[in-house]
């Protein structure tokens, strides 16, 4: 950890616990150290980022939740280009959820609504398995056979998105193909 | 003979303060400022409200700024940036009373001043099934500036040209991952429930 990782922490903790003569003495210095000073307004821009990207995912998660309380039937997509998240295949079980399943599955599912780990590209479904349980506990294999056809629907699905878009491209313009 | 010199032309100085609040550079740091004062302060609803305090709120230190402009004294207060902020978290403070509960929050002291750090305990064995549990809750961006931190050892600088952000981007959100790991470990870690 360096200076600047330290004055960064040393500032959002004085901010987080609202010590403003902490930031005072902060600022007071940076008066008189133009470097200082640069580096605490490049400080306040990055928490100011952060909190407006945070204030936005809120903002979606309370909308997606009050989506998905009220409109059941609704599915919610996201145009988001990444890999598919054990979160985002949750989200597909309990929107389709499939028949027979135990107790504790429900529960694994509930659980992992919110992760937002990736999930290892090209796994067979007993080396997938392995990878979930160590992970995230056992829920049965039933579980995991839902699970795993729930990803190659996601992917699938992304996959096709992505083609749809790259077809759907604008077409450069004559000038812009010198 | 005797040469008569014309005096020395007067030069009037450029007042720093309105040279100041004339650069929008300034204008946009004295908002930033504004809108971390406020949110820190008072609970809001929408990021409009916010926006629309925070924008009355610089102003209105714009205005003292050039009321005072004439006080202004580099040698003694420095950079006139810093000096028009110190309006923003003036007003911010008299004019809007905490409604927000500030917490001093003990992890951030741990990993500020850690007894134990949060490397520590990503090398410690019995923590590591815990720790993958816990970095999967995260955020995909924050679980991955955490991993090239501890596990792939990276400086921040170098995290920032990985995930296309700038250092001080990456550092903040270093900071609040580590926080929120820390508060998701902290039921397991004391054997409490998780």
């Amino acid at each position: 950890m360096n200076d600047l990782d330290r004055l960064t922490e040393a500032y959002l903790a004085a901010l987080d616990a609202g010590d403003f003569p902490a930031l005072d003495r902060m600022w007071d210095d940076a008066a008189f150290d133009p470097e200082l000073e640069r580096t605490l307004f490049e400080i306040e821009a990055a928490i100011d980022a952060d909190d407006r990207e945070r204030d936005d995912r809120e903002a979606a998660r309370i909308v997606g939740a009050a989506v998905e309380t009220h409109l059941k039937s609704a599915e919610i997509l996201r145009p988001e280009g990444g890999p598919v998240t054990v979160g985002d295949v949750a989200r597909e079980l309990l929107r389709h959820p499939p028949a027979g399943l135990p107790a504790a599955a429900y529960a694994l599912n509930e659980r992992l609504l919110s992760a937002a780990a990736t999930i290892p590209s090209d796994l067979g479904f007993s080396k997938f398995v392995a990878w979930a349980e160590a992970q995230f506990g056992g829920a049965g294999e039933s579980y995991w056979e839902a699970f795993y056809s729930g990803i190659i629907k996601l992917e699938l699905r992304a996959g096709a998105e992505r083609e749809f878009q790259l077809a759907a491209r604008a077409a450069p313009k004559p000038e812009d193909r010198r | 003979m005797a040469h008569v010199l014309d005096p020395p032309p007067t030069v009037t100085q450029p007042c720093p303060v309105r040279t100041a609040l004339g650069d929008p550079d300034t204008l946009r740091k004295i908002l930033i400022g504004a809108r971390i004062f406020l949110s820190r302060r008072k609970s809001y609803s929408s990021k409009l409200e916010l926006d629309s305090d925070a924008e009355d709120l610089a102003a209105e230190a714009q205005a003292k700024a050039l009321a005072k402009a004439s006080s202004f004294d580099p040698t003694r207060l420095g950079s006139v940036a810093v000096w028009i902020r110190g309006f923003v978290q003036n007003i911010a403070m008299r004019n809007y009373a905490t409604t927000r509960k500030h917490r001093s929050d003990p992890a951030v002291h741990l990993l500020i001043d850690p007894t134990e750090s949060v490397e520590d305990r990503f090398s410690r064995e019995a923590d590591r099934a815990a720790v993958r549990g816990a970095l999967g809750l995260l955020d995909s961006l924050n679980r991955r500036i955490l991993e090239l931190t501890f596990f792939d050892r990276l400086k921040s600088e170098e995290i920032a040209g990985v995930v296309g952000l700038t250092p001080a981007n990456v550092r903040v959100k270093l900071y609040r991952a580590k926080k929120e790991l820390f508060q998701l470990l902290s039921p397991s870690l004391r054997g409490g429930p998780s």
